[in-house]
């Protein structure tokens, strides 16, 4: 005598049952635990980092959730344990299971009770009812995924408090403070060059609410360093005219881009005063007089696409010999209000302040490492380094002019004279073009501050030299 | 391997022995109703005692029917019985038997043995605990050899063979407590409880008429060896029998199963003949049940009874009135739970 098939066939179907459900419940476990871990998490990072931490909570999530499912311990589904089951759901006084155990046993007899027994347990067959006895329902608490799923995605979009992260990393912190002072600095200037420009309005404007945020330790340090790269990038791309790439931080770069047209139309205007002739000599003096007073990096600031037009009329005169270059410049023998005019403006880039140089923060490489060696160098005073791409242009601009030609000229009573062959030499492909004098005018904070500090400066006397310069305004030269 | 395949279909009702075996207990207990009213949980484990061949002492005060039960016993099974009244003044010999000195007509002599009235199928042994230890203790061999040795000889008892003793829980003054090794013979140990009013209204009604009702045999001695065996080839799961020893290591003190009154109170707990009682005894229950495998019920049913005289109490139990039935309750609570 042996266990009925119809039998064996409804217990194992039971068994079955027995393991999806198991299987749901599990998948219920860890779905449970992964939207507990993600909120949890999710909730820790974004106040610690004011918002940030939204990516490890994803990945945290998946992680908990599939390690929540390994560790727990399953139960161990076997024919003889779901024939325990169907006794105890239909309380059969352990009938099938022990008949299912007697079944698995090779007697070499059977006794009369045992097959009394097997039949008797296939007598209660028609009451097994596997659907009913195992029924496939998620656990109670699987009623909470739902709404947790949903707390989940709220906690990704509600804003977070400032982050306590701010309280880490005293120096960079220091750095931050120095940029967002830096920032108003230049909103400052911005508006005073221009009052009644909308757009340097504008532009001010943005500047000073990044600068107010910074200040306000409203942006995570690793945010601000970011916002204060890419502004600086941006300004940097829009006063060298290049492109505008990018808009991560909310800056509507395309008004950038716009308003620092705005500022390079006002520049036109002081330039178109100039013949091409006499803005080519201008800038070549100014950049000869700045490297004679030994600012190596003053030149390194300009960018690829904005190499400097090379005027061989032996503007390679050293800093004694400014003015009287200057004079002589573009015309070849013709001084004048012109060469005032260069030699006036050579004058400041003596002064340390390199009229070439674009918009930017003074000291940014060094404060962002070299993430933050744009062309602001350039604007820098005297021991900042260049950026790499500067110095390229430098060699570039050797390539260019390869060798300097000596003048000739006469001194007589009513001046000096000197003859030169002018001409030029045009970069196939590029645009000349000038940089511009206000846009070089922004990087003056960065620059005396800088000044400031390397050259070691009594305290007491660093708020007037700062005041002094911070009074220049382009405005008032014109 | 899986031993499977197709069982034809027909009602226990249709194989006949089964239906017989089921059939004979219920007139047993009905049998056995007639004379003793009530008290049917009693009556049912002193069935399934005799079913597995163990030995009772049943406790209970004087005038609740324990005598009248075992009479009544082996009226409904066929069987011979004897009663002897425990007294101090017992003698082994009276018990067991002696050899005597009997002269022939021809005037030869020679020792003869003189059978006790231990040799019988049904042995009352009333109010065992008044008789001296050294009397209790001529019962030993015959309750678990089944057999009695004198003078070098030894006689076999009939079979079958059983002891139904029975102890006053009152008036202990000039009493001899059991022996522990003696008291481990006993499968059971059952109390007889007072009536209820309705079961006494009945005893009322048939003792004092002009008629009482007489139990007759249903069973005989032949069929009882027989039921016996057929008790020992149920089924047994593994859970089950797994449950039974735990619940058998859950009285003893220093085990990790035991509980927390038995590692307090408890001196000394159950044997492994409180597990052989108490598994035998879940398959005679189980038959008489007319069910064919042993379920955890029937464990929990019997391991009462087989299990209150083995677990020993300590002093501290007696300072503290507990009993043994707190702790076996303690004991099986902890089991279900399981």
């Amino acid at each position: 005598m042996v266990l009925d098939e119809v039998l064996r066939n409804q217990i194992d179907m039971v068994l079955r049952r027995q393991k999806a459900s198991d299987l749901l419940d599990a998948l219920s476990r860890g779905l449970f635990a992964a939207c507990v871990t993600f909120a949890c998490v999710r909730v820790l990072l974004g106040l610690l980092t004011g918002g940030q931490g939204g990516f490890i909570a994803l990945l945290a999530a998946p992680a908990a959730g599939v390690t929540f499912i390994l560790t727990t311990p399953r139960r161990k589904h076997t024919r003889l344990t779901a024939a325990r089951y169907i006794d105890k759901q239909l309380k059969l006084q352990d009938r099938i299971a022990t008949a299912v155990e007697h079944a698995t046993l090779d007697h070499a007899a059977r006794n009369r009770v045992e097959a009394w027994l097997f039949m008797d347990a296939a007598n209660h067959t028609h009451l097994i009812d596997p659907v009913a006895l195992v029924p496939l329902r998620s656990p109670a608490y699987a009623r909470w995924s739902l709404p947790l799923l949903g707390l989940c995605v709220l906690l990704t979009l509600i804003p977070y408090p400032q982050g306590f992260t701010w309280q880490l990393g005293g120096s960079q912190l220091q750095h931050i403070s120095k940029r967002a002072d830096e920032l108003l600095a230049l909103a400052d200037q911005l508006e005073r060059i221009d009052p009644q420009n909308p757009h340097l309005g504008q532009l001010a404007h943005e500047l000073r609410r990044v600068g107010e945020l910074i200040r306000e330790k409203q942006l995570p340090h690793s945010q601000a360093n970011q916002l204060l790269r890419q502004l600086e990038q941006e300004l940097q791309q829009s006063g060298d005219g290049g492109n505008i790439a990018g808009n991560s931080l909310g800056l509507d770069l395309a008004r950038v881009q716009e308003l620092t047209q705005s500022i390079r139309s006002i520049n036109s205007g002081m330039y178109s005063q100039l013949s091409p002739q006499e803005q080519v000599a201008l800038s070549q003096a100014q950049r000869n007089t700045t490297d004679a007073d030994g600012y190596p990096g003053a030149n390194r600031g300009t960018r690829g696409d904005d190499r400097q037009p090379e005027a061989h009329a032996g503007a390679s005169g050293n800093a004694e010999e400014n003015e009287s270059d200057v004079g002589s410049t573009g015309s070849g023998s013709q001084p004048g209000d012109t060469g005032k005019q260069g030699s006036e403006e050579a004058g400041a880039g003596e002064d340390g302040f390199d009229p070439y140089g674009g918009f930017g923060l003074a000291g940014a490489s060094d404060d962002f490492d070299d993430e933050m060696g744009y062309g602001a160098e350039g604007g820098s005073m005297a021991g900042t380094e260049g950026g790499s791409q500067g110095t390229t242009d430098y060699e570039r601009q050797s390539d260019l002019n390869p060798g300097t030609e000596r003048l000739s000229g006469q001194i007589t009573d009513s001046g000096q004279y000197y003859s030169s062959p002018t001409s030029t030499t045009s970069i196939p492909g590029n645009q000349l073009r000038f940089p511009t004098a206000d846009s070089s005018f922004f990087s003056l904070p960065g620059g005396v501050e800088n000044a400031i500090q390397q050259e070691n400066i009594p305290s007491a006397y660093q708020r007037w030299i700062r005041d002094y310069f911070t009074k220049i305004e382009p405005g008032a030269d014109r | 391997m899986d031993n499977y395949g197709k069982v034809k279909r027909m009602a226990l009702d249709s194989v006949p022995e089964s239906v017989e075996v089921r059939r004979t207990l219920d007139k047993v207990r009905a049998e056995i109703g007639k004379a003793f009213v009530g008290q049917t949980d009693l009556v049912d484990q002193m069935i399934i005692a005799l079913m597995c061949g163990g030995h009772v002492l049943l406790e209970g005060v004087p005038g609740l029917g324990k005598t009248l039960l075992v009479r009544t016993i082996g009226q409904v099974l066929e069987l011979s019985f004897s009663r002897i009244q425990f007294t101090p003044d017992l003698m082994p010999a009276d018990i067991i038997g002696t050899n005597v000195l009997l002269s022939t007509p021809d005037g030869e002599r020679s020792f003869q043995f003189q059978k006790g009235p231990v040799f019988t199928h049904l042995l009352l042994a009333d109010e065992i605990n008044r008789a001296t230890p050294k009397t209790q203790s001529a019962l030993l061999e015959a309750m678990q050899e089944m057999r009695v040795t004198i003078s070098g000889n030894t006689y076999p008892l009939p079979q079958p063979f059983f002891v139904l003793a029975t102890q006053n829980p009152i008036e202990m003054e000039g009493t001899y407590p059991l022996p522990e090794a003696q008291v481990d013979r006993f499968m059971f140990k059952l109390y007889v409880h007072s009536p209820n009013l309705e079961d006494l209204r009945t005893i009322i009604n048939r003792t004092t008429g002009d008629t009482v009702p007489e139990a007759g045999p249903v069973l005989s001695a032949n069929r009882l060896l027989e039921l016996q065996m057929l008790v020992r080839e149920v089924p047994l799961a593994a859970h089950v029998r797994d449950a039974a020893l735990e619940m058998v290591l859950a009285t003893h003190p220093d085990t990790s199963q035991a509980t927390p009154l038995v590692r307090q109170y408890v001196r000394l707990g159950a044997s492994p003949r409180g597990a052989q009682s108490i598994v035998l005894a879940a398959k005679a229950r189980a038959l008489m049940h007319g069910r064919f495998n042993v379920s955890m019920e029937d464990i929990r049913e019997v391991a009462p009874a087989a299990l209150r005289h083995r677990v020993l109490l300590n002093f501290a139990a007696e300072a503290d009135e507990i009993r043994v039935e707190n702790i076996l309750a303690e004991v099986m609570a902890s089991a279900a739970a399981e």
